[in-house]
């Protein structure tokens, strides 16, 4: 067994960003750094405690690239280690999973993902961020990114991550949508993992009179090209050895519905409601996001009348699924930016494809049917928009109120000039 | 492109300093005249002195500096640019019976990284940092950089610093001062023989007071000089010319000499 004797509070209400925090204690996880950021905030709650009980070290550094580079240290000395972080700071995060991918650094990352574009003001839960989970970073390198679908699941995978880097010595993420955080379920018995991992003949725990150890994602050129060859050899292995899915009546599908995270339970419901009106739906669930299941989805592409891939995000998996299909069926896609999309809006895109029809596509008015104010689209000029903002907010006098605050005086618009 | 210094035929490169056992002996990547293969060498002579080779743990942040990791024989990490200070915080958290030191130049310390330096500061992690201060960037070519002095030739500031767009430069000593995570602060100079063994010293006594136990930052800023870079405007300098012009000139406009002391915020007036 991997890890820690650390017995996880199976049959308690939990929630999923503790459950991360339980998953990385299983693994024996001895440190963890991290900088607050919605939804994540629980996660670090956690293991503040949970990790120092273990006798590991937590710490709450200056920001997310700190965080990253601190437990890319941890790490170099061979002991297990974590962060996790949230869209925005998953942008300062890259740099060190560039570098921890090219200097073979095993680390875990937990990606809670939330939605829109920057910073953004929603803290609404969405899967934005695998895109630039799949990337991100400079150079041709790839992190395995494992998808749990459950509370159980989540600390399940996060235990396994540590296995998973530790195979392969590369940063491995676990990406939870903000929906599965904050989701409080009852945590199921977890099935501890018994791997064989290889000795860290590499880390700087090792004595120097054994021979010295340098770790770095830059030597020589000649070496550094070297490395990305190995790197894609590395790839190839998980490729071959680290695909996981899930496929729910596939068999006789005609309509095959591929999801992940939140979104693969509420598909789930949405192919339970079409097979019960007599459409043969089935489920697809990719649980690594990379390496994706392409061999095993093309398969059942070739069997299939069509594919529909739903995601809160405009089709970020969208291009595995295409690719795995090969042309072989139409793929077709519903996607929103924010918030789950109802099981009733999925049903009704599977019975529109059964019908031979294309999916509607779902508006700003389907995520957001109470909103403050009812917009067909931005309008182009920014102060419009800011005006009818504070409107929707109760301001008598909305352009004035924004011209102070702004500090913009009566008469003087054209000379000031809000952008 | 790197071009390797060949020492001359017969030399090796290790007998010149004190530590050969330190030394790898390897050919560097630092011009002729360079300090940093000065700061290396007095570097591996106090680790070679205190016998602490195998338990000191190099991290290095990129620049220049960067070569370092194959000048001195120890294990080593090298980490991304300005994040050695973050790196060598989970590298001491984890193995804290070890001996840390960060080697950063003063882009990488002081701008890139200075968040993650001043935050392990104000953190009291328990590592050594050593700045090679050339108030340059010398890898990139010798642009102006957060600690260059108003009098520094550089290839974007031509006649030097331009205080109307670039302001002043950061004296990290000074900036230092006032942390209690700070165990110990100190700024040498590499401009002559005397300053040499002066910097010597305090390089030893940083790591002494690392192996005492005393918990904290002990940071050593030393001047040192770019005498290939410090080339913006058409100016040209030799080794010997811009070791004199950090004397007469760079270290005017920082402090020197030791800052803070192990003990209870005590201080040692500055030289």
């Amino acid at each position: 067994m991997n890890g820690s004797d650390f017995s996880p509070p199976v049959g308690k209400p939990t929630m999923g960003a503790h459950a991360m925090g339980i998953g990385a204690v299983m693994a024996g996880c001895r440190y963890f750094a991290g900088y607050p950021i919605t939804p994540q905030t629980e996660v670090l709650e956690y293991v503040s405690q949970a990790i120092p009980a273990q006798g590991g070290v937590f710490q709450q550094l200056g920001d997310e690239l700190s965080s990253i580079m601190a437990v890319y240290g941890a790490a170099t000395t061979g002991e297990r280690a974590m962060t996790a972080t949230v869209g925005p700071g998953l942008n300062l995060m890259v740099e060190g999973l560039a570098n921890a991918a090219g200097a073979e650094v095993p680390l875990v990352l937990g990606a809670l993902t939330r939605a829109h574009v920057g910073v953004s003001a929603g803290l609404l839960p969405a899967q934005s961020d695998i895109r630039m989970l799949k990337g991100g970073g400079n150079g041709d390198y790839h992190l395995p990114i494992l998808a749990p679908a459950s509370v159980t699941e989540i600390a399940r995978l996060t235990a396994e991550a540590f296995d998973l880097a530790d195979l392969y010595t590369t940063p491995v993420i676990v990406a939870v949508d903000g929906v599965l955080a904050n989701l409080i379920e009852t945590l199921q018995p977890i099935e501890r993992s018994d791997r064989r991992l290889p000795p860290k003949t590499w880390s700087l725990r090792n004595p120097r009179s054994e021979g010295r150890r340098m770790i770095s994602a830059f030597r020589t050129p000649e070496l550094d090209t070297l490395m990305t060859y190995k790197l894609q050899q590395k790839y190839r292995e998980m490729a071959a050895h680290e695909v996981r899915f899930e496929a729910e009546m596939v068999d006789d599908a005609e309509i095959v519905v591929v999801a992940f995270g939140i979104m693969a339970r509420v598909a789930r419901e949405a192919v339970h409601r079409a097979r019960a009106r007599g459409i043969k739906a089935g489920l697809f669930r990719p649980i690594t996001l990379f390496p994706f299941p392409e061999t095993e989805l093309g398969k059942i592409a070739g069997g299939v009348r069509e594919i529909l891939v739903t995601e809160i995000n405009f089709g970020q998996i969208l291009p595995d699924v295409r690719l795995a299909a090969n042309g072989q069926c139409p793929v077709q896609f519903l996607g929103q930016p924010a918030l789950p999309i109802p099981p009733a809006a999925v049903e009704e895109a599977i019975v529109a494809m059964a019908a031979g029809r294309t999916v509607t596509p779902r508006t700003y008015k389907d995520v957001h049917p109470t909103a403050w104010f009812q917009l067909e689209s931005l309008p182009d000029d920014r102060r419009e928009f800011m005006g009818a903002y504070f409107k929707s907010l109760g301001a008598v006098d909305p352009q004035r109120w924004l011209d102070e605050l702004l500090g913009i005086r009566p008469g003087t618009h054209e000379a000031g000039g809000v952008s | 492109m790197s071009v390797s210094y060949q020492p001359p035929i017969g030399i090796d490169s290790r007998q010149v300093g004190g530590a050969p056992d330190v030394m790898t002996g390897l050919n560097t990547t630092w011009c002729p005249g360079c300090g940093h293969g000065t700061l290396a060498t007095l570097i591996a002579e106090a680790i070679a002195e205190l016998g602490i080779r195998d338990q000191t743990i190099l991290c290095a942040g990129v620049g220049c500096g960067t070569s370092i990791v194959s000048q001195i024989d120890v294990h080593s990490v090298a980490t991304p640019h300005g994040r050695a200070s973050d790196t060598a915080t989970g590298i001491s958290r984890m193995l804290p019976d070890r001996t840390v030191f960060q080697y950063s130049g003063d882009g990488d310390a002081c701008g890139i990284g200075l968040a993650g330096l001043i935050h392990a500061c104000a953190r009291a992690e328990n590592f050594i940092v050593f700045i090679y201060n050339n108030n340059v960037y010398g890898m990139t070519g010798g642009q102006v950089g957060p600690t260059t002095s108003p009098q520094v030739p550089t290839t974007t500031f031509q006649s030097g610093r331009d205080a109307a767009v670039m302001g002043y430069p950061i004296d990290i000593i000074k900036t230092l001062e006032p942390y209690p995570g700070v165990a110990y602060s100190a700024r040498v100079a590499l401009a002559s023989g005397v300053l040499v063994k002066k910097a010597a010293k305090t390089i030893r006594k940083a790591f002494q007071i690392h192996l005492d136990g005393v918990r904290g930052i002990k940071i050593v800023d030393v001047l040192g000089n770019c005498n290939v870079n410090w080339k913006g405007g058409g100016v040209t300098f030799t080794p010997k010319t811009a070791n004199e012009f950090i004397e007469s000139t760079i270290m005017k406009n920082f402090v020197m000499g030791e800052v803070r002391l192990p003990g209870d915020g005590s201080k040692k007036e500055a030289e």
